[in-house]
C-alpha cells in the first residue's frame, strides 16, 4: 500500500472494522487490509474469504461493489418484504409468518416485521456499505483494487453513512441488525466453528479495545 | 626367393620340348624369379639364337612352371611354392586352367592349415598377395579362386576357416574391383563385383534365391565391433539386387530377420543392406518394414534409417511405430528398445515426418481418464515439444495419406476426434486437468484454428460447452508458467470472442471479461471484447444496457478510467443513440431517467470536486459533459419530468460544479427548462394571485393552472351570494381556450361538466342579461359556455333545454334573444 492511513482514512476504515473482525479476528485494523501481504496464510484466508463472496476477480469485485452500494444486496429484499407488511395486521402477519417453512424465511419474516417501521427509512444501508469497505479491504490483499480507487470509493461511502446515521451506536447497530437478517439469528456452533464469537462479543471486544475510535461521529 | 624352384622343378622342366618363343618366355620368367645361376636358365638362354623371337607364355609353359601336384603334397611347401609366384603373376605370366585347378583343390584341402598358426603371418600374407593378383587379373584362375573364396565365405559351417578367408579377403582388398572371366574366344572379360545376373551366373549358377539366401544367413555372423562376412558382401549390393528384392517381397522379410538377427548378435547396424534402392529410387526393404507386424527389432532397425529417404516410403514405418506402441496394452513403452531406441525417434522426429495418427495415439496414451499414467509424462513432454513448442498459434503440418497436410482444427473436430455430437462427454476429462495439461494446449489450439468453424458445427448448447471449457481452462491458467499464459490465455479470448456472438448475455460476456485479471496479455483484448458487447451499434439498445452503463460509470470514475475502460467511449459516442432510444419508447422512462441523470451528474459533481488533484477527473467530468450534451439534443422535452429538469438546471447553474463552462450544454438544458416551465408562474406571479392583484399582472403571464381554474369555478358558483363578477381572469381563459380545453380533458375529476353547468346558469340569469350592469360578464360568460360546450356531448341537449327556457316567456327579449343566438352558436 502506498499511500499513508491518515486519521481521517482510518476513521473510514473503521466502518468496517466490525465486520472484518467477525471474519478474520486476528485482522490488524489499522492496516489497510487488516491482513499481512507477506504472510501467504494471510493472503490465502483472504483469497478464501473474496471466494465465499464469490470474487475471483476484480471485475467480480466490482460488481459485487456495486451491489452493496446500490442496495441491491440486502435492502431491496427487506424494504420489499417490510413494505408488504407494514399493511398488514398481526393476524395476517401471523398467517404468513406459519405458512413458509424455511427456518431461513421464517427467521428473515419475523425480522422484518420487528422493524417494518423503524427501519423504514434506513433499510440495511449502514450493513450494506459496511459490507463494501470490508469486501474492498479484502480486494487489496490480491490486488484486485488500488488504494485510490479504494479511497475514492470509501469516501463516498463515508459521506452516505455519515449522512443517514447520527452516531456510531446507530450505525453499528444497523449493521448488526443487517449482519442477523442475512446470516440467520443463529449463533455459530462453537464446536464447529471453535475460537469464532458472535457479532456482538466482537462488538463489545471493539469498544473496549479502540474505545477512542468509536466516540466522535465526525460527519 | 625360395628355393623350392631350384630343388624341385628346375629338374622337371625338359627344356627341349619348348619351342623358341617358349623358352623366350621361359628365360623371362626365370629372370623374373632370379635364376639366372640355374641350369636351366643357361640352357634356355643357349638355346635362344634368334634374339627377336617374341615370347609366348603357353598353357603348356605354364603347367610346367606351376603344375607341381607333387609339390602340394607338403602343405606348407605347398603354400611357400604359391607365395612364390608372386613376381611371375605379378608380370602377367598367370597359370593356366589345369593349374589353377589343382592351386584351388590344394587350397581347399590344406585350408585348416593354413588358418592355423603353424603357417606364419607372412607367409600368409604372400599367399594372399598371390591370390588377390590372381582373381583381379585376367587370368584362368580368376574365376575358379573367386569362386572359392566366395564359397568359402558363405560356408557357415566351417566358422573358423570363413572368418579366416573374410579378414584376409577384406585385409587385401580381395572379392572387390574386377575379376575376369574367359570366353569361348579365350578373351578375358572384365567383371565387377556387384551382384548382377552375370555374377549370379558365374559364382550361382544364375541362381538368385540361392545367393541370397547365402548372403542373409552370413550376415548374422561375425565377432562384436570386428567386420564380417557382411562387410565383404556389402560392396556387392547393387541396384539388381534392389530390384530383385521388389520381384521378390518375401526375401525382403528374410533380410530384415537378418539384419535384426546381426544388430542383437554383433550389435551392428546394416546400413547398406537396409537403404538398398532400385534405379528408380524404391526401397524394397523399408516398403517391406513399413507392412509387417514390428517387433522389438524392427523398431531397431527404424531407428538407423537414414533420413534422405523419401519421406513417402517411411510414412508406414511410423504408422507402425505407433502400432507396435499400442498393441499388448502399450506394454512395448516399457521395453529396453523404446527406453534405448523408440524415444529417440519420437524424439529426433519432426512435423515433417510425423504422421497425423500421432495425434489420436497422443490422446488415447495420455487421455487424462484412460490413459496410461506411467506414460503420460514421457509422451506429452514428446508432443508437447514436437506439436506445440514452436507452432505460434498454428496447428503443425504433419504426414497425411503420403503428402504433407496441413492439420485444421475442423479436420481435428470431424475426423480425428470426432466430437461433433458427443462434445461434452467427450471434454469433460479435459476440462478437469487444467491448461498445463498439453493436450489441453493442443485442444486450444484447435479449437481456436476452428473458430469460425465452430459456430457451424456446433450448436447452441454446443457452444455454451466449449465456452465453459474454455473458462474453465483460463481460470486454471492463473497458477500456470507464464509461457503457457501468454502462449494460450489470447487464443482462449478468441475462442470466446468467436462463440459469444449472441448478443444480450451480459453475465457469459462479464465472465468473459473478467478473465483479464488473470494475465496482462489479455487485458486489451478482454476489455475489446466487452467494449463490443456494451457497445454494440448493429443491436438494438435496451433498457439494461444503458442501466449497465451508468453502473459501470461507476467504476470507470472510481478506478480512475483504468477499469471498464469502454465506458470513455460510451460516453464519447453513445450520446445520441441513448437519446433517441428513449424518445422511441412510449412507456413513461421519467423515473429512469431521473434516477441515471442523477448518478450521471453525481459523478460530475464528484469529478469536479477532485479535479485539481488529478487531471483525469477533469477528462471523466468533460466526457461526462459530452454525453449529457448529446442525449439531451435528442431527447424530447417532454420525456422528462418537470423534478428532473429542475435539478438539471439547478446544477447547470451551480457556481463551483456546474455547467457555466459548456455553453453547449447549458444552452441545451436552459432550452429544456423553458420547455417545462415556460407557462409555470414565476413566484411573482403567485405571490400577486394569492393578494388578488391581478390588475397588476399582465393578462399574458396569467397562466392556466389549477389556481387560475378553481378560482374561476369558485367565482362562477358564487357570484351571487359574494358578489364579485371578476372578469380578468374570465378573459384569461377566454383568450387561452385551447390551454383551457386540454387541461380539463386532462382531469378526471368531472371538474368540466362542474364548469358547464356553473357557466349554464350564467346564462339563465336575468342579472347578467344584456343592458344590465354586468353584462360584459354575462358576455364572457356565454363566449366561453359555447367555446366549452361546442362539439361536446351534451351540446344537443343544453341547445334543447336553452330553446326551451327562451320560449318560456320568463324573460324579457334582450335576453331571449341572446340565449336564441347561443342556441344557433351551438348549433353551428
Amino acid at each position: 500500500m502506498t499511500a499513508d492511513i491518515t486519521p481521517q482514512i482510518q476513521e473510514q476504515l473503521n466502518l468496517s472494522a466490525l465486520l472484518l473482525k467477525k471474519n478474520y479476528n486476528t485482522a490488524d485494523l489499522s492496516t489497510w487490509s487488516g491482513f499481512n501481504s507477506e504472510d501467504q496464510m494471510q493472503v490465502k484466508q483472504a483469497k478464501r474469504l473474496l471466494k465465499l463472496n464469490g470474487i475471483t476477480s476484480g471485475l467480480h469485485l466490482r460488481n459485487s461493489l456495486q451491489r452493496y452500494q446500490s442496495g441491491q444486496m440486502v435492502s431491496h429484499t427487506f424494504s420489499k418484504l417490510a413494505a408488504e407488511f407494514r399493511m398488514d395486521t398481526t393476524t395476517s402477519f401471523d398467517a404468513k409468518y406459519n405458512a413458509q417453512e424455511h427456518p431461513r424465511l421464517k427467521h428473515n419474516y419475523k425480522m422484518v416485521w420487528k422493524y417494518r417501521f423503524t427501519l423504514k427509512e434506513h433499510l440495511l444501508i449502514g450493513y450494506e456499505l459496511s459490507y463494501y469497505i470490508y469486501l474492498m479491504r479484502l480486494a487489496t490483499v490480491v490486488g484486485f483494487i488500488g488504494t485510490d480507487e479504494l479511497l475514492l470509493r470509501m469516501e463516498d461511502a463515508n459521506e452516505t453513512i455519515k449522512s443517514t446515521f447520527s452516531s456510531w451506536g446507530a450505525f453499528h447497530r444497523n449493521v448488526c441488525l443487517g449482519d442477523e437478517f442475512v446470516l440467520g439469528a443463529t449463533e455459530q456452533d462453537n464446536s464447529k466453528f471453535p475460537g469464532s464469537k458472535t457479532l456482538w462479543e466482537h462488538y463489545q471486544r471493539l469498544y473496549v479495545k479502540h474505545a477512542d475510535w468509536f466516540k466522535t461521529w465526525n460527519k | 626367393m625360395s628355393v623350392i624352384f631350384k630343388t624341385k622343378i628346375d629338374a622337371t622342366i625338359n627344356t627341349n620340348a619348348l619351342n623358341p618363343s617358349e623358352a623366350k618366355a621361359l628365360a623371362t620368367t626365370l629372370e623374373l624369379l632370379n635364376y639366372q645361376d640355374t641350369e636351366t636358365y643357361t640352357r634356355t638362354k643357349n638355346s635362344l639364337t634368334n634374339q627377336s623371337t617374341t615370347p609366348v607364355f603357353t598353357n603348356a609353359l605354364a603347367q610346367k612352371l606351376y603344375y607341381h601336384p607333387e609339390i602340394y603334397a607338403d602343405q606348407t611347401q605347398g603354400l611357400e611354392f604359391v607365395a612364390s609366384w608372386f613376381p611371375l603373376v605379378d608380370n602377367a605370366y598367370y597359370p593356366d586352367k589345369k593349374s589353377s585347378e589343382l592351386l584351388v583343390t590344394f587350397l581347399k584341402f590344406s585350408l585348416s592349415l593354413f588358418t592355423s598358426n603353424t603357417i606364419t603371418e607372412q607367409l600368409k600374407t604372400r599367399v594372399f598377395d598371390v591370390i588377390k593378383l590372381l582373381v583381379h587379373s585376367p587370368s584362368a584362375a580368376s574365376v575358379p579362386l573367386t569362386q572359392f573364396l566366395i564359397d568359402t565365405v558363405f560356408d557357415t559351417r566351417d566358422s573358423n576357416s570363413s572368418a579366416f578367408i573374410v579378414k584376409q579377403c577384406l585385409k587385401h582388398d580381395i572379392l572387390n574391383g574386377l575379376y575376369y572371366v574367359c570366353d569361348k574366344n579365350q578373351t578375358y572379360t572384365a567383371h565387377y563385383f556387384t551382384i548382377q545376373q552375370s555374377f549370379v551366373n558365374h559364382f550361382q549358377e544364375g541362381n538368385w534365391e540361392a545367393l541370397i539366401t547365402k548372403i542373409h544367413n552370413i550376415i548374422p555372423v561375425g565377432k562384436p565391433q570386428k567386420p564380417g562376412a557382411y562387410n565383404l558382401v556389402a560392396a556387392w549390393f547393387s541396384f539388381d539386387l534392389a530390384q530383385f528384392y521388389v520381384t521378390n517381397l518375401e526375401f525382403t522379410t528374410a533380410a530384415l530377420r537378418a539384419i535384426k538377427e546381426r544388430f542383437l548378435f554383433i550389435e551392428d547396424h546394416c546400413t547398406a543392406l537396409l537403404h538398398i534402392k532400385t534405379t528408380e529410387g524404391l526401397y524394397p526393404l523399408i516398403k517391406t518394414l513399413g507392412s509387417k507386424t514390428w517387433d522389438s527389432g524392427d523398431v531397431l532397425v527404424f531407428s538407423t534409417l537414414d533420413t534422405h529417404i523419401p519421406q513417402s516410403q517411411v510414412d508406414a514405418c511410423y504408422l507402425r511405430f505407433l502400432d507396435w506402441l499400442t498393441v499388448d496394452g502399450s506394454s512395448n513403452f516399457y521395453t529396453e528398445a523404446f527406453k534405448d531406441h523408440g524415444n529417440t525417434i519420437l524424439s529426433n522426429s519432426n512435423t515433417a515426418t510425423l504422421p497425423a495418427e500421432c495425434i489420436p495415439f497422443w490422446f488415447e496414451k495420455c487421455h487424462p481418464k484412460t490413459g496410461v499414467v506411467s506414460q503420460t509424462e514421457a509422451y506429452n513432454t514428446l508432443f508437447y515439444k514436437l506439436l506445440i513448442e514452436n507452432t505460434k498459434h498454428t496447428l503443425p503440418t504433419l504426414r497425411l495419406d503420403h503428402s504433407d497436410f496441413q492439420i485444421t482444427g475442423e479436420f481435428l473436430i470431424t475426423t480425428v476426434f470426432q466430437i461433433q455430437h458427443n462434445l461434452k462427454a467427450w471434454l469433460e476429462p479435459f476440462k478437469t486437468s487444467g491448461i498445463e495439461n498439453p493436450l489441453n494446449q493442443f485442444l486450444v489450439l484447435a479449437f481456436y484454428d476452428a473458430r469460425e468453424a465452430l459456430l457451424t458445427l456446433y450448436n447452441e448448447a454446443d457452444c455454451e460447452v466449449l465456452q465453459t471449457y474454455a473458462l474453465a481452462l483460463a481460470h486454471t491458467a492463473t497458477e500456470a508458467s507464464d509461457t503457457i499464459k501468454t502462449n494460450n490465455l489470447p487464443l482462449l479470448v478468441s475462442i470466446l470472442s468467436t462463440l459469444c456472438v449472441q448478443s444480450g448475455n451480459y453475465t457469459r460476456v462479464n465472465e468473459i471479461w473478467a478473465l483479464k485479471n488473470i494475465d496482462p496479455v489479455i487485458i486489451d483484448q478482454c476489455n475489446t471484447f466487452a467494449q463490443s458487447h456494451y457497445i454494440n451499434i448493429e443491436t438494438p439498445l435496451h433498457l439494461n444496457v444503458i442501466q449497465a452503463w451508468y453502473n459501470f460509470l461507476g467504476d470507470y470514475y472510481y478506478s480512475l478510467t483504468t477499469e471498464a475502460v469502454w465506458v470513455s467511449d460510451m460516453l464519447k459516442t453513445q450520446g445520441l443513440r441513448t437519446g433517441l432510444y428513449f424518445n422511441s419508447l412510449e412507456d413513461d422512462t421519467t423515473f429512469f431517467l431521473n434516477k441515471a441523470i442523477n448518478r450521471i451528474v453525481h459523478f460530475h459533481k464528484k469529478s469536479k470536486q477532485k479535479q485539481v488533484q488529478n487531471s483525469v477527473f477533469t477528462m471523466i467530468a468533460s466526457q461526462i459533459e459530452t454525453y449529457l450534451a448529446d442525449v439531451l439534443e435528442i431527447l424530447k422535452k417532454d420525456k422528462l419530468d418537470q423534478n428532473t429538469v429542475q435539478f438539471l438546471q439547478n446544477y447547470s447553474c451551480d457556481e463551483t460544479f456546474g455547467f457555466k463552462n459548456n455553453t453547449t450544454l447549458s444552452t441545451i438544458i436552459q432550452s429544456c427548462y423553458s420547455f417545462h416551465f415556460k407557462e409555470a408562474p414565476t413566484p411573482e406571479i403567485n405571490i400577486l394571485r394569492e393578494h388578488g392583484q391581478l390588475s397588476k399582472i399582465d393578462t399574458k403571464d396569467i397562466p392556466i393552472d389549477q389556481t387560475t381554474i378553481t378560482t374561476v369555478l369558485h367565482n362562477l358558483e358564487h357570484y351571487k351570494t359574494e358578489g364579485v363578477c371578476e372578469t380578468t381572469l374570465l378573459q384569461v381563459l377566454h383568450t387561452k381556450i385551447d390551454a383551457l380545453k386540454s387541461w380539463l380533458s386532462q382531469n378526471d375529476s368531472g371538474i368540466e361538466t362542474q364548469y358547464i353547468q356553473a357557466l349554464y346558469m350564467t346564462l339563465l340569469d336575468p342579472d347578467l342579461a344584456p343592458e344590465t350592469p354586468l353584462e360584459t360578464y354575462g358576455n364572457l360568460c356565454r363566449q366561453l359556455f359555447v367555446q366549452l360546450a361546442k362539439g361536446s356531448d351534451m351540446a344537443m341537449s343544453y341547445a334543447l333545454g336553452l330553446k326551451a327556457m327562451a320560449h318560456s316567456g320568463a324573460y324579457a327579449d334582450p335576453l331571449k334573444t341572446t340565449l336564441l343566438q347561443v342556441v344557433t352558436d351551438l348549433n353551428t
